[in-house]
């Protein structure tokens, strides 16, 4: 693996080569800046991954449950298992989707997980990203330069082949096509942050890849149009578009991004949308708290992976211990994505302290708290030198036929000697995560 | 239910890709030429960029040989400069990625990153450029072996097709070549119903005479440039 290690310029120089970037707006200003890359992988033995595969599984499986029950049935509500109010007060809950029924039942096609290790070992779930999850396409690159730049490293490591990820994506997208029409990516365009992710996926499922404009509805079907004014069928959109912006008519009047009608073309069947719209209510940070009990109610199985714990200011215990133990908690606005939002008690001062207990009793719903969990540090090179730093891995499962998580995933670390945040929109960088055969 | 094969190319892509093949042939054909004054100067009296520039209709006005050098290749706020082409060149084929695969992208990737990097150690030797030129040759090379749509390949090549015969006109290149280029253009474009103008390809068709081409008219150069970059209905 040294080999590999040392080579780290050289990789980087190829994701350059290759134009691999996140776009990031500064002060109003659209920048696009390269994910920087370390060498060093993150490896998950195969009795572990076997672990996080089941749990994984049993996770979005309960979640999709979840989602249909919320928009038909409401079962969970009606039994206690997760109050009303956090449902139908979550920002991310859609009435425009009662009882919209989409394809094969499925709403979402592709979760992004986010999980951390504890130094113990043990995995903890710290996010359910059920909506537009983005990342997968830099491992995917990534694995594909580090093996043409050493391949004597997978020569002499059982390191489970992950370049398979497109394929995953085009045989659900192919499965969830309503009409045999075309598969579409649908990217808001180039200034979007996760651009490179929309073409080289694009590129890799052989999917169209439209811009806003790209797309009409017409007598309740999708169609893009070509050069000569002549329509596409499309059968399945795999959106990079929020939900808010994705049909003017129904939801945000002034979104140009978006493709009018679309909202009456999906409810009819006449296309998929992946991820389905009205997932928001499931990936909801508040929510989260309630995904285990999801797992029994819907599945009748025992959780395999946990939640990390959290504590919501909803319940009068929680809401006691929340304020008695803040500067010992990490606290996260449930509104806020992205890695904006999370503060951690022991960051602030005793005046900041005081502010956000006014601002959790003024709104207990908005804010959850967690314990921080002491992640297992990951090396990553600084200069030459190997140092720790803290990392997380977004796994990506994809449900079409049968719900698979592909055999890697986005490790994400923190520059910051300090700090927990990972995120790529503050100065992160990624790493390849490794799945043993064996 | 599978999903059926697409080759459809939207209005947007259709234009992308003709602008991507002129961008891309611009810059290649700037390096090429500039590379011909450069060595015109080592004997001449070192004004000679003033004639490549008057040739390009540049209104830029640079005060020396070195500050041309500097600015026609890195100059950001000059439209007309090489780092300037690379970058449109970049802008239509980062949106492209999809159609004419990440390897053929990469190619103008690496040409704006070597670019960069030379503006950045202020290089004004042409030749530390070659670089630039073998990727962009590459960048054609990548294009004929990895794009399998003829639609997309063939859009390209109207573009770098319509860019040669601009830039051929501008520096007097002989006759027999601007013929050759509009031959092959015109069959490129075969395939796409109505994308030339079919009036000003009759005036082409007219006004592509041997003679008058070598008439030093130059109205009647300005009348070729005019219909030539007119000629694509995109």
């Amino acid at each position: 693996m040294d080999k590999l290690i040392e080579s780290r310029d050289t990789v980087n120089r190829w994701l350059e080569r290759f134009g691999v970037r996140f776009g990031i707006y500064k002060n109003g200003v659209f920048k696009e800046q390269l994910f920087p890359f370390d060498s060093i992988p993150r490896v998950i033995p195969a009795d572990d991954w076997r672990m996080l595969e089941q749990g994984l599984v049993q996770r979005v499986d309960a979640l999709n449950r979840f989602l249909y029950d919320v928009y038909h049935d409401k079962q969970i509500i009606k039994d206690g298992v997760v109050p009303a109010e956090f449902v139908y007060s979550s920002k991310g809950y859609t009435p425009e989707c009662e009882g919209v029924t989409p394809p094969h039942n499925i709403y979402s096609h592709i979760s992004g997980i986010d999980l951390v290790q504890a130094k113990d070992g043990k995995w903890y779930i710290l996010e359910d990203n059920l909506r537009i999850p983005s990342g997968a396409s830099y491992p995917m690159i990534a694995r594909t330069i580090t093996r043409k730049v050493s391949p004597q490293t997978f020569q002499e490591n059982a390191v489970v082949d992950s370049r398979d990820y497109s394929q995953l994506l085009k045989e659900m997208m192919d499965f969830v096509n309503v009409n045999g029409g075309a598969n579409v990516i649908l990217t808001p365009g180039r200034y979007n942050s996760a651009f490179f992710e929309h073409s080289y996926l694009a590129e890799k499922t052989g999917a169209l890849l439209a811009f806003p404009g790209d797309l009409m509805v017409e007598n309740d079907q999708v169609v893009y149009t070509d050069m000569y004014n002549e329509r596409h069928l499309v059968g399945c959109i795999y959106r990079r578009v929020s939900d808010e912006y994705l049909d003017p008519l129904v939801f945000e009047p002034s979104s140009l991004l978006g493709i009018p009608n679309l909202m009456q073309a999906y409810k009819k069947g006449n296309v998929a949308v992946v991820n389905a719209l009205g997932n928001g209510v499931a990936d909801d940070k508040g929510i989260y708290y309630f995904v285990p009990k999801m797992i029994q109610y819907y599945l009748h199985e025992e959780p395999i992976l946990s939640n990390a714990p959290t504590y919501l200011p909803y319940f009068e215990e929680d809401y006691r211990y929340i304020l008695e133990h803040l500067d010992k908690l990490v606290i996260k606005d449930v509104s806020e994505a992205g890695g904006y939002g999370v503060v951690f008690g022991r960051d602030l001062t005793p005046e900041r302290l005081e502010e956000l207990k006014q601002l959790i009793m003024a709104d207990p719903r908005r804010w959850i708290a967690q314990e921080v969990i002491d992640f297992k540090d990951l090396e990553i090179l600084e200069g030459d030198q190997r140092v720790e730093r803290k990392a997380d891995l977004r796994a990506f499962v994809v449900s079409g036929q049968t719900t698979k998580v592909w055999k890697s995933g986005l490790t994400r670390f923190s520059r910051n000697p300090d700090s927990f945040v990972v995120n790529s929109s503050q100065g992160g960088g990624f790493k390849d995560t490794w799945v043993l055969e064996q | 239910m599978t999903a059926s094969i697409c080759n459809a190319i939207s209005a947007t892509k259709a234009n992308r890709l003709y602008w991507l093949g002129r961008y891309a042939e611009r810059v290649y054909l700037s390096l090429h030429l500039l590379r011909k004054f450069y060595d015109k100067m080592i004997d001449g009296s070192g004004d000679e960029y003033l004639d490549y520039y008057k040739r390009l209709d540049a209104t830029t006005v640079y005060p020396d040989y070195t500050s041309f050098m500097l600015g026609y290749m890195y100059d950001t706020k000059n439209p007309g400069s090489l780092v300037s082409g690379l970058e449109l060149a970049n802008d239509n084929a980062i949106v492209l990625r999809e159609e004419i695969m990440s390897e053929t992208l990469s190619y103008i990737q690496l040409s704006l990153v070597k670019i960069k990097a030379a503006a950045a150690e202020g290089v004004t030797n042409i030749t530390d450029l070659q670089n630039i030129t073998d990727y962009l040759l590459a960048f054609w090379g990548s294009a004929d072996e990895r794009i399998y749509d003829d639609g997309v390949r063939d859009l390209l090549r109207v573009g770098k097709l319509v860019e040669n015969m601009d830039m051929h006109v501008r520096f007097d290149y002989p006759f027999y070549r601007i013929a050759e280029t509009y031959e092959s253009l015109k069959k490129c474009a075969d395939d796409f119903d109505g994308i030339l103008d079919p009036v000003i390809l009759e005036q082409l068709d007219r006004l592509l005479d041997e003679d008058c081409y070598q008439s030093e008219d130059t109205e009647y150069k300005f009348k070729l440039l005019k219909y030539v970059n007119h000629l694509v209905l995109l």
